[in-house]
């Protein structure tokens, strides 16, 4: 019983900072800016397919976009850097939307939850795959209102694809 | 046809069958692609084909003359070995039951309806935990707070896993060191007829079971929370239960192995005061140092969703580096909860028989090492008789003439420093309490709280400080049945009962009022409550903290258990101290919840109210329990 008691003692003294972090923390007061409130993508774009558009299949309240992963010749897997070589580039550039059009700040920020498996290519606003499974990507609006959307991409693996 | 020959072809056809089945099931396997299910059911094909051919050679006939040789050679042998065997557990069996009675609440078993209420108030135990483990779960997932994918990763549960193991194996070795070498029916149980190695097993099996009821009781809802959350399908709970089986023997045999440095250092200790002194000394250093550390690292500004971008990433480091430096255990629960591929959860995997083996490996190596160890001390230390082991050194002094009050007073003052028991509540109440509510106020202060924020830093200020002075009374709940034996000699002293019984509450009472009142005049220092409402406040808690004793002492004088504590001494399960630490939950969430509701900035006085309620509590439970000393504590045995 006391275990019990030493471990709520501890839980309860942990769990006071988060609560009362998450509810009791002052609201910041307004300013003039319009600020993001959603994020969109309605598709995206495969550049090792020619570009090919995928659209998205409903994962739950999330989305998610599917493909078949292309390995490298030798069968392994591709590293970072190795762009140049490899044709596992998903692209949002042309299809990300953020609303309202007229925000202040429209700049977002990538959040790949599995960097073993992918990376965010900053420059072509492209996720890179090094090798398949699943990913989840969380697109965060940088003007610190917190508008955020989460879409699960699916780089089938061979095995995956026979299945 | 003989009867054999039935039996041998009946045989044949059911091994047959059972092989086509699991041979159906390795094909299955193989073509949706598990390797664990493809291994564990080719091993399975292996032995039943292996039988079936046996069965088949013996209803040809073809092993007649090694039937002979076994029924000659062998069959003696073994029904000899088979008898022993059996005998041996009979009384393994025998001894674990007596033990079990001397430490579980074995009660409800001598009536049905008993039997009948404690088993639906289990069920009903069992689900209220793993309902509140499934919505801590639910809610984990739901904000994703450990994964973008709104998933909850092995890593988490692995982490709440290893942190009960640790906690097993701490309480397991302290109360299997005292169990083994220190335990009053050692010298006892040598005396029954049966081998010392049997003895010292069923010591063991008697942690085991004792560990296994912990385990269903708090683990396996955790796990079965987390399962139901994740999706897990339906074979994952027989599959739980079975692993938990397994599971729980691991910390006993560990802390069996550990009880042995443990003792030395126990008894080392124990005769070198002075060091145990300067270690308690260390630790309390430890702990100042180890709080200025911590003040040092908190961030001037916490705001957790404003900097959550970073923080996530801060979680799933820590989780990473869990995964890499606790390897083993991390692959342990894998082997409970299996694996996360893709969108599905595959308990079965490839490396599931590998570290089932190995689980088993540190089960038998650990066992072989206690009976190797463990046991040639236990046996030692059992059969040497306490009377010689005490050095009379005791310098005689003149007697002098005290009131009763004073006297016991006295006695009690000279048992709490011997055993230590006024050390660690002076360690819990006076140092870690006012360092537990300094840290949390300067983590409290470093975030910018709303009216409703700063609320709820009063109400789990408060709620800490009864958790762990309440914590305190537990053992409150069972001071007079430890006097097992010699409880007796309350009864026959020419002094009022409630006096000498008073006496034994006396200095807790006086430790708890130090750390309260060092603990108020740290939050008084933090709070935004004026300093007169601060105190308010720790006079409150100190109220709840005086009906809570009072009524754990009360609970121990109308129900006495001091034929418990005749044999066992401090590791028997007494209902009493149950009942006083749910109690003490029950008090603090409703004090703590009362001061958020009743403590907003319009009400006024309100902690005026809150202490005067409290005070009048108290005074209830005081009056309760010197009446109640005066009308039962004669005729209670």
């Amino acid at each position: 019983m006391k275990k019990v008691m030493v471990i709520l003692i501890l839980a309860v003294f942990i769990a006071s900072i988060a609560v009362v972090n998450f509810m009791g923390i002052l609201p910041v007061p307004k300013d003039s800016q319009t600020y993001v409130t959603s994020i969109d993508v309605p598709s995206v774009n495969l550049l090792g397919e020619n570009g090919r558009e995928i659209k998205p299949t409903p994962l739950g309240s999330e989305l998610l976009y599917t493909f078949d992963f292309i390995a490298t010749d030798g069968g392994d897997e591709f590293y970072e850097k190795d762009d140049e070589n490899n044709p596992n580039i998903v692209t949002l550039a042309q299809t990300l939307m953020v609303f309202p059009t007229n925000a202040t700040n429209k700049e977002v920020e990538f959040i790949i939850d599995r960097p073993d498996l992918a990376y965010y290519h900053e420059i072509s606003k492209s996720i890179i795959f090094m090798q398949p499974g699943v990913i989840t990507v969380k697109i965060k609006a940088l003007d610190g209102h917190g508008a955020s959307t989460t879409v699960t991409f699916w780089a089938r693996s061979a095995e995956d694809q026979q299945g | 046809m003989s009867k054999i020959q039935k039996r041998l072809r009946i045989g044949f056809v059911c091994e047959l069958v059972l092989a086509l089945a699991a041979l159906a099931i390795l094909i299955v396997g193989a073509v949706i692609g598990r390797p664990g299910l493809v291994t564990f059911s080719a091993i399975t094909v292996g032995i039943l084909l292996s039988l079936a051919i046996c069965f088949l050679l013996g209803i040809l006939g073809k092993l007649d003359p090694v039937v002979k040789w076994f029924e000659r050679a062998i069959l003696p042998t073994l029904k000899k070995v088979w008898s022993a065997f059996r005998d041996s557990m009979k009384t393994l069996l025998t001894l674990v039951k007596m033990q079990l009675k001397e430490k579980m609440d074995m009660s409800a078993l001598r009536s049905k309806k008993k039997f009948f209420f404690k088993l639906i108030w289990l069920i009903v135990e069992f689900v209220l935990i793993t309902l509140i483990f499934y919505f801590l779960f639910y809610f984990v997932q739901l904000l994703g707070l450990f994964s973008l994918s709104r998933n909850i990763p092995v890593s988490v549960i692995s982490i709440l896993f290893a942190v009960m193991l640790l906690f097993s194996v701490i309480t397991d070795t302290v109360g299997l060191m005292k169990s083994l070498y220190f335990s009053k029916d050692n010298t006892v149980l040598l005396t029954f007829p049966a081998t010392p190695s049997l003895i010292f097993f069923s010591k063991l099996v008697t942690y085991y079971v004792y560990e296994l009821k912990k385990t269903v009781m708090f683990l396996i809802p955790m796990f079965i929370g987390f399962g139901i959350v994740k999706g897990y399908g339906l074979y994952y709970y027989p599959w739980l239960l079975l692993m938990f089986i397994l599971v729980s023997t691991v910390p006993v045999l560990i802390s069996a192995l550990l009880s042995i440095p443990s003792m030395f250092v126990y008894v080392f200790l124990n005769r070198v005061k002075v060091l145990q002194y300067i270690l308690y000394a260390c630790a309390g250093v430890g702990g100042f140092i180890g709080l200025w550390l911590l003040l040092g690292i908190i961030p001037k500004d916490i705001n957790f969703i404003e900097t959550w971008g970073e923080t996530y990433w801060e979680v799933q480091a820590f989780l990473k580096s869990y995964t890499e430096n606790f390897a083993p255990i991390y692959k342990f629960t894998e082997l409970i909860v299996g694996k996360s591929v893709g969108f599905n959860n595959v308990v079965f995997h490839s490396e599931t028989v590998k570290s089932l083996l190995i689980v088993a490996a540190i089960d038998i190596a650990a066992l072989v090492l206690c009976f190797l160890i463990s046991k040639p001390l236990f046996c030692r230390m059992a059969a040497t008789p306490f009377e010689f082991k005490k050095k009379n050194s005791i310098k005689e002094k003149q007697n002098k003439v005290a009131s009763p009050f004073k006297s016991a007073l006295r006695k009690e003052w000279i048992s709490g420093l011997r055993s230590n028991s006024f050390i660690k509540l002076v360690g819990i109440l006076v140092v870690v309490m006012p360092m537990m509510v300094y840290l949390l106020s300067s983590i409290y202060a470093s975030m910018k709280l709303s009216t409703f924020g700063k609320q709820m830093t009063v109400a789990f200020t408060v709620m800490l400080m009864l958790l762990l002075l309440l914590m305190t009374n537990i053992e409150i709940a069972s001071t007079y049945s430890r006097d097992g034996a010699s409880s007796y000699l309350n009864k026959v002293q020419p002094a009022p009962y409630a006096l000498l019984l008073f006496s034994k509450l006396f200095f807790p009472i006086v430790i708890a009022f130090v750390g309260t009142a060092l603990t108020t005049l740290i939050f008084m220092g933090f709070t935004y409550l004026k300093p007169l409402e601060a105190m308010l406040v720790g006079v409150s808690v100190f109220a709840m903290y005086i009906f809570h004793i009072f009524s754990a002492a009360e609970s121990d004088i109308m129900n006495p258990q001091y034929k418990r504590y005749a044999t066992f001494n401090d590791q028997a399960s007494n209902p009493n101290e149950s009942k006083t630490a749910l109690l003490a939950v029950i008090l603090s969430i409703v004090v703590a919840i009362a001061a958020l509701l009743l403590s907003g900035e319009r009400s006024r006085g309100v902690w005026t109210k809150i202490a005067i309620v409290t005070i009048a509590l108290a005074i209830f439970k005081v009056i309760t329990y010197l009446s109640k000393i005066k009308a039962f504590y004669k005729e209670k045995q």
